[in-house]
């Protein structure tokens, strides 16, 4: 049953979405005065009430499925509890990278980034492993990207060595 | 013969070889390992193609396609697990041969046939694309409209059992793409002020989060539930099939890769349905059915020769048309626009010489990946042995510094982390992901042709039934998604009815 009700919930929350893209096209997106025909909002309008169509088709198909049919695998608390912690630590490592990317520059990001991703999120304790990979895994990625293929690499805001 | 020169001269330039070489590499590690697709290989490669010159940028975006699908088979004969769907049909009789203590001999006969199947499909690609091409070249305005909506009814296809939830990841990326400069108008779309926003979301931006960092969540959550598995490998020394058995399977290869070129080139289908098709199709026509499945040379020659043909049938699509057919078409689609080459019927009349290079770059990039997999196995079970997690790592800072490496834009590493996480929600939700990119990539095309075509006409909205072939273009689409329907409808209904002999109470009354 639960199945069914994320269905809905899909269904619903997809429906929302339909509506608010409806307003902001209407209140966000100018159209040139004395257009004929279709204009800068017409196909941003017509794709938002597709997806509220196929949202209530969704929501619609939930009443004629049944209930085991829809069934998803069952996971343990361990499992969800896991899955739920790797996309907060993936998305985190993700967004503290960017951010010390900005501030530190690229050596000193991606320094820091890999031992706190091998030592926190993954749970590295040998500091030979974490060392070894770390400058391995930076010096790799500067020479492609800066040595072989000539892209500028981040610099620092507030700090900025050795670019 | 001067664009073919031109093509050829290409090769000429060390960045191209060095990137075919690169792509072939990365392609067969990507489609090796259980777990990494070829797919988040070509939209990590992406962004790397930046750097470098269009020429090099195709051959890159070629090999890694050509590597990953043969890729695949080496985990799928060594430790009995598909790197990539598409092998899971010689897992059968190939790891059959490695019980039987003929680990090199399945290796030799998967690298024979996955060149053979690469060639032929590439020869039946050069003589199908340019037919295509001749025919396409006439299409004004109303007849592309029609083709580009075709290929959105493809969407059907590529929808992994929810039609509807295919229909909506599809919707999705059309409404993303409206986002930005309207291109008509020249009137700012939703763009919040933001100036990044005017340009609307970047496709390669899109394409990594998509595909790289759900991937990425995958695996740190399978490394904290303890789910990583350590592979038994074998040390083996790849053992090339006798020329006897070469010649007594050739025709079984041909009629495998002609299949697989066949059914690569109707979008939405791809390698898993040819491998399994050609190793049918070979049991039945095969004198010892009885050894199939105990290691029978033929069992790995048909779906090897038929996966790696699906590549020439899906490039034809994309190369005369402009629609790509699956995931990893529509990420080298991606590819080709970024570098200025748009791939439809005026390829051949704009850029012939593009067109020859994309074939060269097919046919050098079979021949490196044919040599890399025959003495590079050492090299490739070594790979095997390192730790998903810190192939992770490695992948996340690519994916983050080839990213900002686009527009030297934090933006975009902060839209890429949004849309990956939003891409993470969907898998979750199972709505389909490669919907979403034939919405980016054809959408803009699908709205220019729309309003051109009125514009022509004095917004007559009858123009669009004038043209008899784009009312075979409908008359397709709506079969093409009634049949998705039905299907869709039958195998819910045989789920349905299967789980529900499958309750107690049920159990219980027969």
């Amino acid at each position: 049953m639960q199945s069914v009700r994320n269905q809905r919930l899909l269904a619903g929350g997809l429906i929302f979405v339909s509506v608010v893209w409806y307003w902001l096209v209407m209140n966000f997106v100018e159209v040139t005065p004395g257009t004929e025909g279709p204009d800068s909002r017409t196909f941003p309008l017509f794709f938002g009430a597709l997806l509220g169509f196929f949202a209530l088709l969704l929501w619609v198909q939930s009443f004629f499925l049944k209930a085991p049919a829809v069934q998803a695998e069952k996971k343990s608390k361990h499992d969800v509890a896991c899955e739920v912690q790797a996309v907060f630590f993936m998305i985190a490592s993700l967004t503290v990278y960017a951010v010390l990317l900005e501030t530190v520059g690229f050596i000193l990001g991606t320094l820091a980034t890999l031992i706190l991703i091998l030592g926190a999120v993954l749970g590295v304790r040998c500091l030979k492993k974490i060392s070894l990979i770390t400058l391995g895994l930076s010096a790799g990625t500067y020479l492609i990207f800066k040595q072989v293929l000539g892209v500028y690499l981040p610099l620092g805001s507030l700090i900025n060595i050795g670019m | 013969m001067p664009e073919f020169l031109t093509a050829a001269a290409a090769l000429a330039d060390p960045s191209v070889i060095v990137a075919l070489l690169a792509g072939s590499l990365i392609g067969i590690v990507f489609g090796a390992i259980p777990g990494l697709t070829y797919t988040m290989a070509l939209s990590m490669v992406l962004p790397l193609s930046f750097g470098i010159s269009p020429n090099a940028a195709i051959c890159l975006l070629i090999s890694t396609y050509v590597g990953g699908l043969t890729g695949g088979s080496l985990t799928a004969c060594l430790i009995g697990i598909p790197g990539t769907p598409s092998a899971a049909a010689t897992v059968v009789d190939g790891y059959a041969l490695v019980r039987r203590g003929q680990a090199g001999l399945s290796l030799g006969l998967v690298i024979v046939a996955s060149a053979f199947g690469s060639l032929l499909s590439l020869s039946i690609m050069i003589f199908a694309v340019d037919l295509v091409a001749k025919l396409a070249i006439q299409f004004g305005p109303v007849e592309l409209f029609a083709l580009v909506l075709f290929g959105m009814s493809l969407i059907c296809g590529l929808s992994e059992g929810s039609l509807i939830k295919g229909l909506i990841a599809g919707t999705i990326g059309l409404m993303a793409m409206t986002i930005g400069v309207d291109d008509i108008e020249g009137t700012a779309r939703l763009n919040f002020d933001l100036t990044p926003l005017l340009q609307g979301i970047n496709l390669v931006v899109a394409l990594v989060g998509l595909f790289s960092v759900p991937q990425l969540i995958r695996t740190l959550t399978e490394y904290r539930q303890k789910k990583v598995k350590e592979y038994q490998l074998l040390d083996v020394k790849t053992q090339m099939p006798r020329w006897k058995l070469i010649k007594q399977n050739i025709g079984l290869m041909s009629y495998s890769s002609v299949l697989g070129s066949l059914i690569g080139a109707i979008p939405g289908t791809g390698g898993p349905i040819a491998a399994f098709v050609a190793y049918d199709q070979a049991k039945r026509m095969s004198k010892n059915k009885a050894q199939f499945g105990k290691g029978a040379p033929e069992g790995v020659l048909a779906p090897e020769a038929a996966n790696n043909a699906v590549a020439g049938g899906a490039i034809i699509p994309l190369l005369s048309l402009g629609i790509p057919g699956d995931a990893a078409t529509a990420v080298i689609l991606s590819g080709l626009l970024i570098h200025g080459v748009a791939p439809g019927p005026t390829l051949f009349t704009d850029s012939k010489s593009v067109v020859y290079l994309l074939y060269i770059a097919f046919f050098v990039a079979t021949i490196i990946v044919m040599l890399m997999q025959g003495y590079g196995v050492k090299f490739f079970i070594r790979l095997l042995k390192i730790p998903p997690q810190f192939l992770m790592v490695g992948i996340m800072i690519m994916c983050v510094i080839g990213v900002f490496a686009i527009r030297n834009s934090f933006f975009d590493v902060y839209t890429m982390i949004i849309i990956g996480l939003l891409g993470y929600l969907m898998c979750l939700a199972k709505i389909p992901l490669t919907p979403i990119v034939l919405g980016l990539v054809l959408g803009p095309t699908l709205e220019k042709q729309f309003r051109t075509a009125m514009i022509l006409n004095e917004n007559d909205y009858t123009v669009f039934f004038t043209s008899p072939f784009a009312l075979v273009l409908y008359a397709l689409m709506l079969g093409f998604m009634g049949y998705q329907l039905y299907s869709d409808w039958k195998s819910t209904r045989a789920a349905a009815s299967q789980s529900g002999a499958n309750t107690p109470s049920s159990t219980a009354a027969s």
